[in-house]
């Protein structure tokens, strides 16, 4: 999987690296039992620091899509995650009053949203 | 003669350096001139005049390079390193002036034709993240022992067999601490990032390995007694030009299956990290933590001028380069300053520019005037330069020597102490050294 960090996105780079790998296990591209890099080799390979990783492994393990072992690192877990985080929530709400204020109806975010649930399906 | 071997020891540089510039022209990992093209673009009229006139640039700004030398063998001069040292400085900035054209020029061309990815980006393949097996350090621990033979037999010179022996073991430090570990991403391929990784990782190890051995041969060579002194200088001469020979060979191999490797991708997707690279030449990226950076193609490393040490590194750097000619001028001071010889009731002093020897008269337990140098005399530590030989040498008679001498001027007064140790010197006034022979003797 490749992972994109953007330096000059308003977006910190840790809830990048939790959204690309969320978004990673559910297009299939991280499969549940991988392992993820750890969070020294991540951070070298990025350039980014080590503790940014680690924020990201930290709230990725909270939400529970990935375990860390102190031997083995950290794998995808492939569990459901064990609630939908507020934060999550909150962007949904301001992304749905976005399309709504875009003038789109209620059938048209739906058919979008079924496209890309979709289009995250058939990766 | 010393003038002349040393700029033939040099003339041949920018040409190798023009070998290495024009090997820029060609695209590896998507990259020419530290430009990033996407491959639709590598073959556009516009990227191959700009880098056809870069080749011509370059092959101009070496055969100038190779003329001043020439010039620069026989301008008639007292300051010949202070011309030696401009050269230099002309020689390492002169061929980079084609290469920043053409980058700045490739730039602009490759904005116009709308082939700028985006910016401030950096991507990172997980699965061409492996766990990298590192060189034992025990592999450079030979060297070291090496260096440190010619102790058994040779005790006069220890520090300069420690100091190689040091080199040697920092060899290791070099390979572990001057390479930074990352993939060697240039699109989305796992198996060809892991293919240049791997290469690039294996040949920077075994540079740095031979570099060792290399190094602690040329000690070696060093180290054999005075009358063989012609075969330990052609073997240590041909051992160095070997090592840069073998270097460089990596380097340009190196390249060459980066150039095969990423050739015919047919990939949409690939990594523009130009944003990042000012010039083409130095990275520049406040985003990454790292100081040591991997050059995009070759096996190089660089520097991070966005972090506080390598700003202080670079600065330190384009400060030493910048002060070649005020070298070349000091050491031309210290072969054009007189030498100096004094005898008072209890010493003798000899002082020239920073060097200076104080014997008491108490010690002198013999004198001689020779009227030649010693046969096979080789400098172990010190200056040797066209009017001043100075510090340690040995030669067939005496193993180890002190000096202070401009070899052009005979005679020369020999001193032997009661403790053993032989001194030679002289002024540049023959009839001054005689004097002080006298004086000696009296």
């Amino acid at each position: 999987m490749i992972l994109k960090f953007d330096f000059s996105s308003s977006e910190p780079l840790y809830m990048q690296l939790r959204n690309q790998i969320v978004v990673g296990i559910a297009e299939g591209k991280l499969l549940p039992g991988e392992k993820l890099p750890t969070i020294r080799a991540l951070a070298e390979e990025s350039g980014i620091n080590m503790m940014t990783v680690s924020k990201a492994y930290q709230l990725l393990k909270q939400e529970g899509y990935i375990s860390t072992d102190r031997r083995s690192g950290a794998t995808v877990t492939g569990k459901k995650a064990v609630s939908i985080p507020e934060t999550t929530l909150k962007a949904l709400r301001v992304t749905l009053s976005e399309l709504r204020l875009s003038g789109m109806s209620k059938e048209e975010i739906m058919a979008l949203c079924g496209k890309i649930y979709e289009e995250g399906e058939s990766k | 003669m010393t003038k002349i071997i040393l700029w033939l020891s040099v003339i041949w540089v920018p040409a190798l350096i023009g070998i290495i510039q024009i090997n820029e022209a060609k695209f590896k990992k998507n990259i020419a001139v530290g430009v990033t093209i996407p491959e639709e673009g590598q073959n556009d009229p516009g990227v191959l005049n700009i880098l056809n006139q870069y080749k011509k640039h370059t092959i101009a700004a070496v055969i100038l390079c190779t003329i001043t030398a020439a010039l620069g063998m026989f301008i008639p001069t007292s300051y010949s390193t202070t011309v030696f040292m401009i050269w230099t400085l002309f020689a390492i900035i002169f061929p980079m002036i084609p290469f920043v054209y053409a980058n700045l020029r490739l730039k602009d061309y490759k904005k116009e034709k709308g082939w700028t990815r985006e910016k401030k980006t950096v991507y990172v393949d997980t699965g061409a993240i492996e766990n990298v097996r590192l060189l034992s350090p025990w592999l450079f621990v030979p060297p070291v022992f090496i260096c440190l033979i010619p102790l058994i037999y040779e005790r006069n010179l220890i520090l300069l067999y420690v100091l190689y022996a040091c080199i040697c073991a920092s060899f290791w430090f070099g390979y572990r601490y001057l390479y930074r570990s990352k993939a060697e991403m240039f699109n989305e391929n796992t198996d060809i990032t892991n293919a240049l990784s791997r290469m690039r990782r294996y040949n920077w190890g075994k540079v740095w390995l031979f570099l060792s051995y290399g190094m602690a041969f040329t000690c070696a060579a060093m180290s054999v007694p005075s009358r063989y002194q012609n075969i330990a200088l052609i073997t240590s001469t041909v051992l160095m030009f070997g090592l840069c020979f073998y270097a460089i060979s990596l380097e340009m191999k190196t390249r060459k299956i980066q150039e095969k490797l990423t050739a015919d991708s047919s990939s949409e997707w690939y990594v523009d990290e130009d944003d990042h690279w000012l010039l083409g030449l130095f990275y520049y990226n406040p985003d990454d933590s790292h100081l040591i950076i991997n050059q995009r193609t070759g096996m190089n490393t660089t520097i991070n001028m966005a972090r506080p040490a390598g700003k202080v590194l670079m600065i330190i750097a384009a400060l030493m380069i910048a002060g070649l000619p005020f070298m070349g001028m000091f050491i031309d001071s210290m072969g054009n300053s007189p030498i100096e010889m004094n005898v008072t009731e209890t010493e003798f002093a000899i002082k020239s520019g920073v060097y200076h020897y104080e014997i008491s008269l108490d010690e002198i337990s013999d004198t001689e005037l020779l009227d030649q140098l010693p046969d096979h005399l080789s400098r172990k530590m010190g200056t040797a330069i066209e009017h001043l030989l100075e510090g340690n040498f040995s030669c067939d008679e005496y193993p180890a020597v002190k000096l202070l001498l401009d070899p052009d001027y005979s005679p020369y007064i020999l001193i032997e102490t009661e403790n053993g140790k032989y001194y030679l010197f002289n002024t540049r006034e023959p009839e001054t050294t005689r004097q002080i022979y006298e004086e000696l003797n009296r």
